[in-house]
């Protein structure tokens, strides 16, 4: 299988001196094609900045970081903005839906940011596949947790990104809801081949994946 | 209430921009409020401080006042002040009048005659004579020093032969500032030199004066208070005048000039609470969760309306201080700029300083300015105070938006997503584009008057054809001198035939026009104050007559009835000169008007016709067609206006031979087109100035609103747009966002303001014009003023939209997403 996601010695420090705080050491992690790996890690542990940097929305303060064979950090700001609307698709733990657009816009937005025509009979596809086929038109505001989730994933999947970062997708979320939006995250991209890699404080929500990897205090360990 | 304090206290660092929106709202509405208010109360202050200096210090006057009339006057306690005058002779001179008169020490005060003594004083006993350098000249003195002994031909009156009189000169007077026209001096002499000519029973005054307070007393009402007091000194009522000027100014408060500074004070309030009361408002709803934690902590209704309100006050506490500081140091300037400018420019006055900045003033300026602040707290206050908890807690700003979908589009564009979140907020957005739409419809409203200002057209009001207007300064029925009055003077008219053959032989001289002015006896009109009553019944009136290209001129604006040239001229019908008094003067179209022409060689042609129509307002109170004065067949010289046109480089010669023509002639009155233009251009200039720094500061508040909307917008959405960022936006597609919103808000504003300025100022321009307001002509729509202005606004809105974004980005994209409003 193809190395979609690798790191090469990744750090993040914040502060100087007695008062720095080592976010994440050394994380040297490999993520192939297709795969669905989970991280878990406590509060606090550096699981949410290392998935800022696999998702270049955060300069790390060493290392590198390549996806699909790139670069990241090498490229320019709106290099790297592109690149990631064509190549990185993210669920967060708030859903972080425009309140102001539709559900279909907002599952179509990466798409429509990077001046492409939707491919509409793969975004219903995803929608049917997700149950929001009858809320396409309803705004984000009037939906439940779980629901504004779905439309998060769909939009992850809309533009067939090389990987999916999933932040606590079910930290805002009930177990029982939780449990089901997971299990569609994971049906959802084993049916369309999406590499997915899912951040959790939850034990039992990462055994869905494939490989689950630990963090703590910085440090990246495979599970066995 | 210590904790509602500290509270508003750290709600106004938090929102560090909104606070220092608000606060800069509050400053420029204090700061417009009280350079409004200062300078009307300057104006005001002014004028009644310098009514005296302009017009006179005496409330009115009674001629042919004899001694036992005078007496009783002195008697009556209603009068203070009282002067005495006379005419104590007349003198002989070159080709100008010059008369002797006795004033005792008051009277002279009264018409501020001690201010103008340039050396010496005023005559106080025998042959002592006062007089400026000009009555000397006249006289045959060129160079008079004090002390020196000149001799003058004198006669007390018409029926007295000159004598030779030695007199002392112990005063010389300024020179007057009539340019080289004038035609009547006076010189002073002394109440022992009076008596010497008039015996005692022989000896009539002019009485000047002033009331006491207790007599209630205005410009108005003058005219009838001063004829029953005159009553009670046996004055009968045609011997009693007013001093018109005094009264407006000295016992009027002023109301124009207040309802001008209320009115635009209004104007002012209105931008100002909207304005406050949105950012208020804004800032709120973005908060609104905060309060209702507040409230379910347990803090009452009164206590978070307390909340709001010393937000404001705090910030109203910084903002009307500062306010009105700026607005006085404006005032000031504005007032030297404009008023004694102005003034010293038109008269060659000393007037008495007044301050413009007055405690009172500033303090009921600080006062509206408070309550401003306070209308517009008062909604935010409410909205605040009935917050339930629950709601509050689990309020998000657009879930209270009715719609749960929208329709939506099938692929999402930049352009897309602008139009769905203003859309979102549709009541920010509206609220915004309206506020800024109100300060833009003001803008163009003001420019459509402002712009429209034809400054050569004002000028033409003064001097209508060619270069040089010349005139005859006459009245109609001066019984006391006759010499004066129109059919008299043209007996011999100055400007008649023999005058215009020398301005046309003047070498660059182009043309020459005349136009006609007749007297003629009419019916008396009880209702009509401006007719001159006769002895023998009837009144005199001036008649004008205006050939066809005159007739249309006069007839563009304010005109009743008829005003077409021909169908006038085939009716030989006759117009009234001033529609606005037309009514109030008795008159009704259709009537039949009775004249007698009186011509100079004293011949009188009866003339009846009927009142067709009005002009505006026109040369004199009736007209007539050129076709019908020729039907009337009256033989003479009529003429009483010639103007005269000539060679651009010419200019400057024919005017100096015209002088050297009239010099002789002391009834006729010149004018120049060039300074009539240079004075409509400052004037013009002045107005100008005084309305686009006005809706400027206030287009400044109503652009404070829009950056408090774009600001909160902005801030509110801090996360969403990083959100948009992480799933693939770049800067220059954020950059287009933004600078989008604002378009499209600029777009909105100069909707509004286009669509309801341009139709209400063209209204404005229409009413302008029919009622003769400066300068009105042709009406064109002022597109370098709105360019100027749209472009302004897109200006300032792009540039705020430019920070914004660079601004936003300073944080990093993480922040941003795990930002919480």
């Amino acid at each position: 299988m193809e190395t979609i996601l690798r790191t090469e010695n990744l750090c993040k420090y914040y502060g100087k001196g007695e008062n720095q705080v080592r976010a994440v050491r050394s994380a040297s992690i490999s993520i192939k094609q297709g795969e669905f790996t989970a991280i878990v890690g406590k509060s606090g542990s550096g699981k949410s900045t290392l998935l800022h940097l696999l998702g270049g929305l955060d300069y790390p303060t060493n290392g590198k970081a390549w996806v699909k064979d790139k670069d990241i950090f090498s490229m320019k700001e709106e290099e790297l903005a592109v690149f990631r609307r064509r190549n990185i698709g993210f669920v967060f733990q708030a859903f972080n839906l425009v309140s102001s657009i539709n559900v279909w816009e907002n599952i179509v937005l990466p798409i429509g940011l990077d001046s492409r025509e939707t491919d509409e009979s793969f975004v219903e596809d995803i929608v049917k596949t997700l149950g929001m086929e009858h809320k396409i038109h309803s705004l984000p505001n009037t939906l439940s947790g779980g629901q504004q989730q779905r439309v998060a994933i769909a939009r992850a999947l809309a533009s067939r990104p090389a990987i999916i970062l999933a932040d606590e997708p079910t930290g805002n979320l009930d177990s029982k809801t939780s449990d089901e939006v997971v299990a569609l995250l994971k049906a959802s991209s084993q049916k369309y081949g999406q590499t997915v890699v899912m951040i959790t404080h939850d034990e039992d929500i990462a055994q869905i994946a494939d490989r689950i990897l630990s963090i703590e205090d910085g440090k990246v360990v495979e599970q066995g | 209430m210590k904790t509602i304090t500290k509270l508003a206290a750290s709600n106004l660092r938090q929102n560090r921009t909104r606070s220092i929106l608000i606060a800069l709202s509050v400053f420029l509405s204090t700061f417009l409020l009280t350079v409004i208010a200062e300078f009307g109360n300057g104006l005001v202050s002014h004028n009644r401080a310098n009514a005296g200096k302009i017009a006179g210090n005496f409330c009115g006057q009674f001629n042919s006042v004899t001694e036992e009339q005078y007496g009783a006057i002195t008697k009556r306690s209603e009068f203070i002040a009282v002067g005495r005058m006379a005419r104590a002779a007349e003198a002989e001179g070159e080709g100008a009048k010059l008369g002797l008169l006795w004033m005792d020490p008051q009277a002279a005060e009264n018409v501020n005659l001690p201010d103008a003594v340039a050396e010496g004083r005023l005559p106080e006993a025998g042959h002592e004579l006062a007089a400026s350098k000009e009555f000397f000249e006249k006289a045959g003195f060129s160079d008079p020093k004090l002390g020196d002994t000149v001799t003058l031909s004198v006669r007390r009156d018409l029926a007295s032969k000159f004598m030779e009189q030695e007199f002392t000169v112990c005063g010389i007077l300024r020179p007057s500032d009539a340019s080289g026209f004038q035609k009547s001096f006076q010189g002073y002499v002394s109440g022992e030199f009076y008596g010497s000519l008039f015996p005692e029973g022989q000896r009539s005054y002019t009485v000047n004066f002033r009331l006491n307070e207790s007599v209630a007393i205005n410009a108005d009402i003058g005219e009838e208070v001063l004829k029953e007091l005159g009553a009670l000194c046996g004055i009968e009522e045609q011997h009693v005048s007013k001093n018109h000027a005094y009264l407006m100014w000295a016992y009027d408060p002023g109301t124009e000039t207040m309802m001008a500074c209320i009115g635009i004070s209004l104007i002012v309030i209105l931008v100002s609470v909207v304005v406050i009361y949105n950012i208020f408002q804004v800032g709120i709803v973005q908060k609104i969760q905060e309060y209702g934690k507040i409230k379910a902590l347990g803090a009452t209704k009164k206590q978070l309306k307390q909340l709001i309100f010393r937000e404001g006050m705090a910030l109203a506490a910084i903002g009307i201080p500062l306010g009105l500081a700026a607005g006085s140091a404006a005032a000031v300037l504005l007032f030297r700029q404009f008023v004694l400018g102005s003034g010293e420019m038109i008269q060659d006055v000393d007037f008495v300083q007044v301050n413009v900045v007055s405690v009172p003033v500033l303090l009921l300026a600080a006062l509206i300015a408070w309550l401003t602040v306070w209308l517009a707290l008062k909604k935010p206050m409410r909205l605040v105070a009935s917050i339930s908890p629950v709601e509050a807690v689990r309020y998000q700003e657009n879930t209270k938006a009715k719609r749960a979908a929208r329709k939506g589009k099938k692929n999402v564009t930049v352009l897309g997503m602008t139009c769905a979140s203003l859309q979102a907020n549709r009541k920010r957005t509206l609220a915004t584009i309206l506020t800024m739409g109100l300060s833009c419809v003001l803008f163009v409203v003001l420019s459509n008057f402002a712009g429209n200002i034809d400054v050569a057209f004002e000028a033409r009001a003064q001097v209508e054809y060619g270069q040089f207007f010349l005139t005859i300064d006459y009245s109609l029925a001066d019984k006391a001198y006759p010499e004066n009055n129109l059919g008299e003077i043209q007996k011999n008219n100055p400007l008649g035939k023999e005058f215009q053959e020398k301005l046309k032989s003047i070498p660059g001289v182009t043309k020459v026009w005349k136009r006609a002015v007749f007297p003629a006896i009419k019916e008396e009109n009880p209702l009509d104050e401006d007719s001159q009553p006769l002895e023998g019944g009837g009144s005199m009136v001036a008649v004008c007559v205006l050939d066809r290209e005159e007739f249309e001129l006069y007839g563009i604006s304010g005109a009743l009835g008829t005003v077409d040239y021909g169908q006038v001229a085939a009716e030989d019908g006759i117009l009234y000169g001033y529609s606005h008094f037309l009514e109030q003067e008795g008159y009704t179209l259709g009537e039949e008007i009775k004249l007698e022409v009186q011509a100079p060689d004293g011949k009188a042609l009866p003339f009846t016709a009927e009142l067709v129509g009005s002009f505006g307002h026109a040369p004199a109170m009736w007209a007539i067609t050129e076709d019908t004065w020729e039907k009337i067949n009256a033989e003479g010289e009529f003429e009483e206006s010639l103007w005269v046109d000539c060679e651009e480089q010419a200019k400057q010669q024919v005017e100096a031979q015209i002088r050297e023509l009239a010099a002789g002639m002391p009834r006729v009155q010149m004018e120049t087109y060039s300074s009539a233009l240079s004075q409509a251009k400052y004037q013009t200039r002045v107005m100008r100035t005084g309305i686009y720094a006005f809706i400027g500061i206030v287009g400044l508040i109503g652009f404070l609103n829009l950056a408090n909307t774009i600001i909160t917008g902005i801030v509110t959405r801090k996360r969403e747009l990083g959100v948009l960022q992480a799933v693939g936006m770049t800067n220059r597609q954020l950059n287009q966002m933004l600078q989008l919103e604002g378009i499209l808000f600029s777009a909105g504003t100069a909707a509004v303001s286009l669509a309801v300025g341009c139709p209400l100022g063209y209204a404005v321009f229409q009413y302008a014009k029919k009622n003769g307001i400066y300068g009105m002509n042709h009406y064109h729509v002022p597109v370098p003023e709105i360019a100027l202005m749209l472009g302004t606004v897109a200006v300032l809105q792009g540039l705020l939209s430019y920070c914004l974004s660079r601004n936003l980005r300073k944080e990093s994209l993480v922040e941003r997403i795990n930002y919480h409003g």
